[in-house]
């Protein structure tokens, strides 16, 4: 048990050292977010009427933020990592020591947890400066812990399905990159489910994706849910569980393929 | 000039051979204008509303945001190409063979982008075109084209001032992609693509003046708001961009040369 404490703080050490510190890697970080930010925020403004509670429009695009930071966290955090790892040789190296490869989860996960963290903090920032302070109010605190927890769980099993993917076909950047844009959308991850078109509705409640964001968006903003509170919730842990079980049996069949095929190369971008 | 053709015939086969091979890239390069607008409309008309959109800017959001969105990608890729590929040649281990072949540097560095251009342009043909021809008919279907055209010369004049940011960023070592993730998206607010030029304040409009693709961006736009805007304003423009572009392609080819003076100097680094 000592030695497996031990390896998980070696590995977080080196990838708050790596990703965070060295060469000021958490102020580009953030500086990037930021700018990153800007491009998209901006120009959403045009769109706002002079009547409009900015305060509100604020915590929308607040919480809009947060669910799609936390795809691309999925996806070029705790997927990307995969590919990273393939890319670099180090994916064999972990196979033959006998360790899991989910061993590089213990520096990955609360480094991105961390960084998301601190990167809340600055897009709150920069609405408030750029817009009004976001107006959250946390109604309903213990509704709000289930909802995150039920899409941290939703987030792992959409990481482990792209990891999958990475490792049986060498998934490229762009293909990530186009998930992480469709899926917040698609899923009611941006805008309330009840703003959406009728089909698209169906879409996202037929996926697990919309059920934690809708419960996170009623938490905070007190946005009415399609289905009703209750029912989301249940319908949310049931279908995050099981996607869960569904993507770990994936995963564990593409590394099986992996093993016997051999790892697959991967492209420039 | 037959030595230039040869490099963009590697290049073309180097990016065409990846791209054909996955396929589902290809299919993103075409889908990614539409997913930028929906997702900004998306948030947009949650909290506002499309007249209020066309009362600041003068012309309808789906429009424009179709057109931002392909502006963004032509110019994005090139200064993607530009800009990861010596961090690439290093992680593959290949910059040493890139600096000790006998290929002009300049020459390569103005190469990389075609490919992606190229297949830029198709991605126009697939977002801009239908969405101008089904709003505007005929007369939308030619702007379109211009507008394709037009889009190719601002990505072209983009490699410019990639070059310059390129051997700076690298010549001065370290782990430059984190500085890059910075300027990237800086450099694409100040072209103006998203949020127009003459809508910006007046340090943003000086510095944005400071790039040659946001005189081609603007014209754009302007011609987008106001179809009978004169042609000269738009030459004006354009005029502006070719000075800047023909002005910046020498500091970037010394820039390039700084960089890998610096890179032989310190030799390489595994």
């Amino acid at each position: 048990m000592s030695s497996r404490l031990e390896v998980a703080f070696v590995i977080f050490r080196s990838y708050v050292i790596t990703e965070l510190l060295r060469n000021k890697g958490i102020i580009f970080g953030l500086l990037s977010l930021a700018v990153w930010m800007i491009l998209f925020i901006v120009p959403i403004s045009l769109f706002s009427p002079p009547g409009v509670d900015r305060g509100v429009a604020s915590a929308y695009a607040f919480t809009a933020v947060l669910v799609f930071m936390s795809y691309s966290m999925a996806a070029w955090d705790w997927a990307w990592v995969i590919r990273w790892a393939l890319a670099n040789n180090i994916l064999e190296y972990i196979i033959a020591s006998g360790r899991s490869i989910f061993i590089l989860y213990l520096g990955v996960m609360p480094v991105s947890i961390i960084w998301i963290l601190l990167a809340l903090i600055t897009v709150y920032a920069l609405l408030s400066a750029l817009i009004a302070p976001p107006y959250i109010v946390v109604r309903d605190p213990l509704l709000l812990v289930m909802g995150l927890t039920i899409f941290a769980i939703v987030l792992f099993s959409h990481a482990l399905i792209l990891g999958g993917t990475i490792i049986s076909a060498g998934t490229s950047g762009p293909v990530m990159e186009f998930i992480s844009w469709l899926l917040p959308i698609a899923t009611g991850g941006v805008v309330p489910l009840k703003n959406l078109p009728p089909q698209v509705q169906k879409i996202a409640l037929a996926t697990p994706y919309s059920y934690p964001a809708e419960l996170i968006r009623y938490s905070l903003l007190g946005t009415e849910t399609v289905l009703g509170v209750t029912t989301t919730l249940v319908i949310g842990i049931v279908y995050s569980l099981t996607f869960l079980a569904a993507t770990l049996y994936y995963f564990e069949r593409q590394l099986k393929k992996m093993l016997k095929e051999g790892p697959k190369s991967i492209g420039m971008y | 000039m037959s030595n230039f053709i040869d490099i963009i015939r590697a290049e073309l086969k180097f990016v065409y051979g990846d791209i054909f091979r996955r396929k589902s890239v290809l299919i993103m390069f075409l889908a990614y204008p539409y997913i930028l607008t929906v997702f900004i409309l998306l948030i947009g008309y949650s909290f506002g509303s499309p007249k209020v959109f066309i009362e600041r800017v003068g012309v309808d959001p789906v429009i424009f945001f179709i057109t931002s969105g392909f502006m963004l990608l032509a110019i994005l890729g090139v200064s993607d190409d530009i800009f990861w590929r010596p961090i690439f040649e290093e992680w593959m281990g290949t910059l040493p063979y890139i600096i000790a072949s006998p290929v002009s540097r300049i020459q390569h560095y103005l190469a990389i982008p075609i490919p992606r251009l190229l297949l830029v342009l198709l991605t126009g043909s697939t977002s801009v075109v239908p969405v101008l021809t089904y709003f505007y008919g005929l007369n939308g279907f030619i702007e379109s084209l211009v507008i394709l055209g037009l889009t190719m010369v601002g990505a072209v004049f983009f490699a410019s001032v990639s070059m310059v940011s390129l051997g700076i960023i690298y010549g001065f070592g370290g782990e430059s992609w984190r500085v890059i993730n910075v300027l990237r998206p800086l450099l694409l607010i100040l072209i103006g693509a998203y949020y127009p030029r003459f809508l910006m304040p007046l340090m943003g409009k000086i510095i944005s003046g400071l790039i040659p693709s946001s005189y081609v961006v603007e014209a754009i736009q302007r011609m987008l708001i106001d179809p009978s805007v004169p042609a000269s304003f738009i030459l004006m423009l354009l005029g502006i961009a070719t000075a800047l572009f023909v002005v910046y392609t020498p500091v970037g080819a010394k820039s390039i040369v700084f960089w890998e003076k610096k890179r032989v100097s310190e030799g390489v680094k595994t």
